[in-house]
């Protein structure tokens, strides 16, 4: 085993050896009665994992503090008015149906404001004058 | 509503208004949400916020909250606290980590108690340090204990990115605590 894939390894399974995979395990075994370097890694390694596990920030946390917050939650949420299912449902429907409906006749108005006017009696269609503009003269939307 | 009731039937209980059921709710997954939270602000004060933003979130929006297929409230929970978190950290301004309260111990010496501190300011700078979805998933996965699949999910990664993430957030963190001095606080704590 090289050091740089028995640095990953420490990386992906952690300092202690009896959670590797036991292929990779033996590996690091030989690796490590061989090299001071390698031994030097896991042992950083551990005393990292060491420091880590034993000051989570959240361990300052404690029950009176997190009653206290959902008391001021529960509160809040009381004086936070409140919508209704119907007001929800009303609201939902105006994303997903009438946003979309709407901006779609606002894109179409804008094209019309932007395509030149044929003349008169002219044969082209507003599709012919669309496919015939340049594709950098077409408005990106 | 029972305490045996699922998050499910919890929230849409909530929707209905039901305070108690709101209540219930919070009661179970406050716990998890503050640690994220605090893990990812290093500050209590934010963290606090945050998580009452997001349960208000929950709150407002039961009545029109519908699971994806497989899809878990608390999948749905965690992602809103850890967005939150990232729109706090865009703010210019950070309280430092000094800011968080600690609670009393009082079987604590006063030099256990000043290295309990150095080690919980050294823990906290080293996560602080690394890049916003490191520090997510070393949150979710190292400090939280959650599977690889769920953090996968509330983050909206494959497993394999996940992992990836884990390994270079777990290099970070060494190579920084190794950098601080971490064998002579070593002997410290």
């Amino acid at each position: 085993m090289r050091r740089d894939e028995f640095i990953l390894l420490v990386d992906r399974h952690g300092p202690d050896l009896a959670t590797w995979p036991e292929g990779a395990r033996a590996d690091a075994e030989s690796l490590l009665g061989t090299s001071d370097s390698a031994r030097r890694l896991l042992a950083e390694a551990q005393a990292a994992d060491r420091l880590l596990r034993g000051n989570d920030p959240a361990g300052i946390l404690t029950d009176d503090r997190t009653a206290r917050l959902v008391a001021r939650t529960i509160e809040a949420a009381g004086d936070r008015p409140r919508q209704s299912g119907i007001r929800q449902a009303a609201e939902a429907w105006l994303l997903r149906i009438v946003l979309p409906i709407g901006l779609s006749a606002a894109a179409g108005f804008a094209v019309g404001l932007l395509v030149p006017v044929e003349p008169a009696g002219s044969a082209a269609s507003v599709a012919t004058v669309l496919w015939s503009l340049e594709p950098a003269a077409i408005p990106v939307f | 509503m029972s305490p045996t009731a699922t998050d499910q039937e919890l929230l849409v209980a909530a929707g209905r208004g039901d305070h108690r059921a709101f209540r219930e709710l919070m009661t179970r997954h406050v716990s998890f949400a503050m640690a994220l939270a605090l893990r990812m602000t290093g500050n209590l004060p934010d963290a606090e916020e945050i998580v009452q933003e997001a349960f208000l979130r929950v709150w407002n929006g039961a009545g029109r909250w519908q699971p994806e297929r497989g899809a878990r409230f608390t999948t749905w929970l965690y992602r809103v606290v850890l967005n939150l978190c990232l729109d706090r950290r865009r703010r210019p301004v950070m309280l430092p980590v000094d800011g968080i309260e600690e609670p009393a111990d009082p079987s604590a010496t006063g030099f256990d108690s000043h290295a309990a501190s150095e080690s919980r300011r050294l823990v906290a700078e080293a996560l602080q340090s690394l890049p916003d979805r490191q520090r997510m998933a070393l949150s979710l996965c190292y400090f939280g204990g959650l599977g690889y699949a769920e953090a996968a999910e509330i983050m909206d990664v494959t497993p394999s990115a996940l992992d990836s993430l884990l390994v270079r957030g777990r290099r970070r963190l060494r190579e920084y605590l190794t950098r601080r001095g971490l064998e002579a606080l070593g002997d410290l704590v």
